[in-house]
């Protein structure tokens, strides 16, 4: 096996990095969580089950887009419950990934956040991914909108720091 | 910042939920019975020499262990032509053109093999290379190909169905459900497999010819004055001289145009007529038995 996952604690790296933002990008395919979450589970145990002939032309990621897409799509055939049309999946690029990539990013970025103060966090997240301005933060939290502001600010240097070497998201 | 600002933007469109990885861990890891030991802390006991003969016997432990427990080389790959078709060539020369989307598992030795044995999800063609010792099978989801040396095409074809199109050879295709339905494919064959069985796409049905249908019958010569009076509206007619032998009679077919039954009447019968151009019409004046 040569595909940097030789081993279970490595296997696990992988498990943890790409987890979350696949049940990200299937639920926003499905729309159910729990069965996003099987449909991952399933594409890492085939991912397991294969580790040692299976032969990866290109990178884990692209592997792991095309596998997840391939599940969902067997999953989607096996259940009656779930009305998706497969086209629409089957015709979703594969050049660059650019359907996976947000929620990667999304992901690390969320990971990053945790290290933060929980305030900081909090206001940049409103403000950042629930797209709340300045003046409804400060009206929310009762604080001033330069305090919002300086949370913000404190924030984004934070995680400017914390993500730098962040492959993911700095290609 | 700009370029973070830029990444922010790009995951904000997204709906995006947490989830428990910890928790998704442990159950991969109980679903696939990984067990994941803690890292022990080792103590390290130098060495003596004194304990020189004891290594000794340990490394020819070591050694025979390592040759009796060494790992096999695999017997199988998996590829996957996630962005662009993929050509495999497989050690016996076969070919696999595996089309885009699609994921191949096949042998890479054959050590202890009867058989090459292929896995296929998706499309693709396979060029085999001829070998009666090694049949060559492929399966794709319930359909079995067995082939010992040929060129075919595997393909989804529409409504889950598999086409099967054999280009070289010959080729046995078989539900892996149930080896009844079981079809032998020679070149140029194309069949679809479908839940009802096998279906035969290069059929034609044979085109049946028009039946012959012969009108001849045997008919008066009043009757074909009549006939001819009557298809043309009145425009041959008898002339006020005519002589006619209306009992007199002859075979004729009087579906055929006018001037077939006229140029008929012409080589069976007495039969003579003016043609007046002008009005254009025929005034019989002799129609009698030849």
């Amino acid at each position: 096996m040569n595909q940097g996952f030789s081993d279970i604690n490595s296997f696990e790296t992988l498990f943890r990095t790409y987890f979350e933002p696949l049940v990200n990008f299937v639920n926003s395919r499905i729309n159910h969580y729990e069965n996003s979450e099987e449909i991952v589970q399933d594409t890492f145990m085939k991912l397991w089950d294969s580790r040692d002939t299976l032969v990866i032309r290109t990178s884990v990621k692209s592997y792991l887009y095309q596998a997840t897409k391939n599940t969902m799509i067997d999953f989607i055939r096996k259940s009656k419950h779930i009305n998706v049309d497969i086209d629409s999946i089957n015709h979703i690029p594969i050049e660059g990934e650019v359907d996976l990539d947000p929620y990667i990013i999304r992901s690390e970025l969320e990971k990053a956040l945790l290290t933060l103060k929980e305030k900081n966090r909090i206001i940049f997240k409103l403000n950042k991914f629930e797209g709340l301005t300045y003046k409804e933060i400060a009206e929310h939290l009762n604080m001033s909108e330069r305090g919002v502001e300086d949370n913000i600010s404190r924030a984004v240097k934070s995680l400017k720091d914390i993500l730098k070497d962040n492959k993911h998201i700095f290609k | 910042m700009n370029k973070l600002n830029k990444i922010l933007a790009q995951s904000k469109d997204i709906h995006y939920r947490s989830v428990d990885t910890d928790k998704a861990w442990d159950k991969f890891r109980a679903k696939a019975n990984i067990v994941q030991e803690p890292i022990k802390n080792t103590k390290v006991i130098p060495l003596v020499p004194k304990q020189w003969l004891s290594i000794a016997a340990g490394l020819v432990l070591l050694l025979t262990a390592t040759f009796i427990f060494w790992p096999e080389a695999p017997k199988f790959e998996t590829t996957m032509a996630s962005v662009e078709s993929s050509v495999i060539k497989m050690i016996d020369g076969s070919v696999i053109n595996l089309d885009k989307n699609s994921e191949v598992t096949y042998p890479v030795n054959y050590d202890g093999l009867d058989e090459r044995y292929i896995v296929l999800t998706g499309n693709a063609t396979f060029d085999v290379a001829h070998n009666p010792n090694m049949p060559f099978r492929v399966l794709k989801d319930d359909l079995l190909i067995e082939v010992l040396g040929t060129e075919f095409t595997l393909t989804g074809g529409d409504n889950g169905n598999i086409e099967v199109e054999n280009h070289e050879g010959s080729v046995r295709a078989s539900d892996v459900n149930d080896p009844t339905i079981t079809i032998v494919l020679l070149k140029g064959d194309k069949v679809n497999f479908t839940p009802e069985g096998f279906v035969d796409l290069n059929y034609v049905a044979p085109v049946i010819p028009e039946p012959i249908i012969d009108h001849t019958a045997t008919y008066s010569l009043y009757e074909i004055y009549f006939h001819l009076y009557e298809r043309s509206n009145g425009a041959i007619d008898l002339h006020p001289n005519a002589k006619i032998d209306g009992r007199s009679t002859v075979r004729m077919d009087l579906t055929q145009n006018l001037q077939v039954i006229i140029d008929s009447l012409d080589e069976k019968t007495n039969f003579e007529y003016n043609y007046a151009q002008q009005v254009d019409m025929i005034l019989i004046k002799k129609l009698l038995e030849k």
